[in-house]
């Protein structure tokens, strides 16, 4: 028994440690670095003060919408795109995100019309992107922790009323967890199970198989947001906002 | 009888619903004389479409009116039936015998001609003297209509025939005469394609004025003056002015008088054509100055503002005005720059010009009603006016003088005009650029590194049910066991009793006494202690005497019990004959099995 309960602290002190990143000076100087540079409208400096924290293997969502706003200002609308569209993926509600990717986007060739959504898909996102995925991991777990507590008191004693009333709160909290974790589990689907890409070359056919002698169903430009269906070597097969779907060379695109 | 002709009649409307398309070409009459007039009228039993006219009917003929498109329906029995008729009035030009081509129409992707008709034109008034006229009749007409064209004609006269695009141009049409005019029927205006034109009026009322050309005199009449302003540059063509002239002249046939031959007198209609004239429209001088818009003349401008000191919300009144000579008309004004707090409404144009001194002069004058919603000092900018000027052929801009309006009072209290309250403003949008960027410390992940979906994430989320079912069990067996003390202490006393009772009989053996004794009395004892429930404590004879007398146990078994346990305490210290040792462990072993057996 006593070994039991050594092993899950020891196994809690794990994972504790892994959540957390060593956020070493190193990284808040290079970032201020970019911020004071990007402010004196060096752009090119900014942007690789950023670049270099990127590169050592770290991420956030202000830090990718800071290289998104370099990139816009050094015209390379791309870039800005898929950087904006990174940042949107760690901060799905971040709003400044979404005005600066919307600025960006009306400066992109490819003008699709997206399939129109029903009301209740547009509120049914809103409310899975009101707080980021880890978050709602972590109140999951907070409310199955809650959950078996309840399921303990109703266990334990004997007055009605507080079995009553701890019953009530472990089917809230089983609930609440439930749904927390459906969101989580929605964002993961939307952002990392089904992958996104920007179109790269300025432009690029699409075509009706995986390789260049098939029917050019179409030509998109850089700048367009693609979903990504299918690998098949090289090639990979991509769905346009419109719904249309075809086959693009691999090095065309890179992925959110 | 009624029966008999309703009959009739459904049958007639029956025949008429059955009726082939057919195009009918109906003439007034077949026999006309030159400047006579007749009417050919086409008619359709359908309604048809795209209709083609004769092709002849303009080149032999003079078209006085047409095509005049009529269209009939009818329903008859619930059945709708339509038909057209284009006709026209004509009018021969020459004698001789004329054929008008077939007219055509379109019905249902089928076309339709008429049959062709035949139109004698004679010389003269054929209605009276047909058939009567001779070599020299046809002769003295032809020769009378050549004195009328000299002694009757029209003439176009233009003020001048180069002219500035958007200068003015009088045009007049003179009916020069010295034939016995009796009137004028008909006049065919003409068209001023390309040009603004504002008629003159023309007062028919003192007649005619009297001018001589070459020593003729001639009686002049003016039919019509009109203005005209070129609306674009490049030779432009006025189409003639047509007239039909009603003249008396000596008739054909003499009446032998008694003074000799007489010449009865006869009204001959004659047409009267102007000729063409052409004008030649010269464009502005290229690169006008900025804010000219197309005014051309001599012209004066004029911008007036009052009051310059007033109230907020009262209104003041900013007045443009354009006089002179020029087009007037087709002139704008000028749009000024509104200083902001300012509320302007549309303008009201109050326009003052004439053409009665054959060209058009005058004013124009619009009048802004402003508003300010706001107290301060403003400044009216300067406001420019750029026109033409055909005097000195260059373009000339008149800039007024900037004014200075003083709005005293405040917005908030509002006089009563507006809405009460802080006047609001909109907040205008500039210009749009992405947002800056974010200066808080951001908080850095391992790239890709997601919480959810981890072994730690599930590992979490599974570890509080088993933890829950853990302690569950953990706290199931502690209940157990504490619920269950007594009774396993009472299973265990049989055991306990026996097993002491065993250890006696060996001691027994071994004829160690005192220790025998002892081994006996715990034994009893324990298997009470254990049985009742009762502490060591608490252990003693009365309060086993108590405790047994709660349960049913008999008084004889308890005396026993009490009895057997003084004994063994007695014996201890002092050797006891009455029972003998054997006697008392068998004793002792009764009185258990018999407690067992009464203590339930």
């Amino acid at each position: 028994m006593r070994k039991l309960i050594f092993l899950f602290v020891f196994i809690i002190s794990n994972s504790m440690a892994i959540q957390a990143v060593e956020i070493t000076p190193h990284y808040d100087s290079l970032y201020s670095l970019g911020n004071s540079a990007y402010q004196q409208q060096k752009y090119d400096t900014a942007l690789q003060s950023y670049m270099r924290i990127v590169e050592s293997g770290v991420e956030s969502a202000d830090l990718y919408f800071n290289i998104g706003n370099s990139h816009y200002k050094l015209q390379q609308n791309t870039q800005a795109i898929l950087y904006y569209e990174k940042a949107l993926k760690l901060s799905p509600q971040d709003k400044d995100v979404r005005y600066n990717l919307d600025l960006a986007n009306k400066r992109i060739v490819d003008k699709i019309e997206s399939l129109p959504t029903p009301f209740y898909i547009n509120w049914w996102r809103s409310l899975v992107n009101s707080l980021t995925m880890d978050t709602f991991a972590y109140l999951s777990i907070t409310f199955i922790i809650m959950a078996m507590l309840g399921l303990l008191v109703f266990i334990r004693t004997h007055t009605v009323f507080v079995k009553r009333i701890s019953f009530y709160l472990f089917i809230v909290f089983l609930l609440a967890s439930g749904i927390t974790f459906l969101f989580a589990k929605s964002q993961y689907n939307a952002n990392y199970s089904t992958q996104h890409a920007i179109v790269l070359s300025t432009r690029t056919n699409i075509y009706s198989a995986p390789n260049t002698t098939s029917t050019v169903l179409f030509v998109v430009h850089d700048g367009l947001k693609v979903k990504i269906l299918k690998t098949e070597q090289q090639w990979l097969n991509i769905m346009l906002p419109d719904g249309s779907i075809g086959w693009i060379p691999e090095e065309a695109l890179v992925v959110i | 009888m009624r029966n008999f002709l309703f009959i009739v009649l459904f049958l007639v409307s029956g025949v008429s619903l059955a009726q082939t398309p057919t195009l009918q070409a109906l003439v007034s009459k077949n026999t006309v004389a030159v400047g006579g007039n007749f009417t050919v009228s086409f008619r359709f039993n359908y309604s048809g479409e795209d209709f083609t006219a004769p092709g002849n009917l303009t080149k032999d003929f003079r078209i006085l009116s047409g095509p005049n498109k009529s269209t009939s329906m009818s329903y008859v029995n619930g059945k709708m039936s339509s038909s057209v008729s284009y006709s026209y009035i004509l009018s021969p030009l020459n004698p001789g015998e004329y054929k008008l081509e077939p007219a055509k129409i379109n019905f249902e992707n089928k076309t339709y001609a008429s049959q062709s008709v035949k139109i004698t034109v004679v010389n003269g008034n054929t209605q009276q003297n047909q058939g009567a006229q001779t070599q020299s009749d046809v002769n003295k007409k032809q020769k009378q209509k050549k004195q009328l064209q000299k002694n009757i004609y029209l003439e176009l006269q233009l003020s001048k025939k180069n002219a500035y695009q958007g200068e003015q141009i009088v045009a007049t049409y003179k009916l020069y005469n010295r034939a016995q005019l009796r009137g004028i029927e008909a006049q065919r205006l003409p068209e001023f394609d390309g040009f603004y034109t504002s008629d003159i009026k023309v007062d028919n009322s003192n007649n005619h004025t009297r001018e001589v050309l070459n020593g003729i005199p001639y009686d002049v009449y003016v039919l019509k003056k009109t203005i005209l302003i070129p609306q674009k540059s490049g030779e432009l063509t006025l189409i003639p002015l047509e007239v039909d002239a009603v003249v008396q002249v000596q008739g054909s046939k003499a009446v032998n008088t008694w003074f000799g031959p007489r010449y009865q007198m006869e009204d001959v209609q004659v047409l009267l054509k102007s000729k063409p004239v052409k004008i030649k429209v010269k464009p502005l001088p290229a690169n006008p100055p900025t804010g000219f818009n197309g005014a051309v003349g001599n012209f004066k401008f004029k911008t007036n503002l009052t009051p310059t000191t007033l109230n907020v919300n009262d209104a003041l009144t900013y007045s443009i005005q354009i006089s002179g000579v020029g087009n007037l008309p087709l002139v704008n004004n000028p749009v000024p720059e509104w200083p902001q707090e300012f509320e302007v409404y549309d303008p009201k144009l109050k326009s003052n010009f004439n053409n009665k001194t054959n060209q058009i002069q005058g004013s124009k004058k619009w009048e802004y009603l402003v508003i300010p919603r706001n107290n301060g000092d403003y400044e009216f900018e300067p406001l420019s006016f750029t026109f033409f000027n055909l005097n000195t052929k260059k373009y000339e801009t008149i800039t007024t003088e900037p004014t200075l309006v003083k709005v005293t009072g405040n917005a908030s209290s509002g006089n009563g005009h507006g809405a009460p309250g802080v006047n609001r403003q909109d907040v205008s949008r500039l210009g749009t650029d992405i947002r800056f960027i974010h200066t808080r410390p951001p908080e850095l992940e391992i790239t890709n590194n997601n919480f959810f979906h981890s072994v730690w994430y599930y590992f979490w989320l599974i570890a509080p049910i088993f933890l829950t079912i853990l302690a569950y069990v953990v706290m199931r067996k502690q209940t157990e066991l504490q619920s269950d003390t007594v009774g396993l202490k009472k299973r265990k006393a049989t055991k306990f009793a026996k097993q002491q009772l065993k250890q006696a009989e060996q001691t027994l053996n071994s004829n160690n006494k005192n220790e025998f004794y002892e081994v006996v009395f715990k034994a009893l004892n324990g298997y009470m202690a254990n049985k009742l429930n009762i502490s060591n404590a608490d252990l003693n004879k009365s309060h086993i005497r108590i405790e047994l007398q709660k349960t049913n146990v008999s008084d004889s078994t308890i005396q026993l019990l009490m009895d057997t346990l003084d004994h063994c305490e007695m014996a201890r210290f002092a050797p006891v004959t009455s029972i003998s040792d054997s006697e008392l462990l068998s004793q002792a072993q009764k009185i258990i099995i018999q407690l067992e057996n009464e203590i339930k």
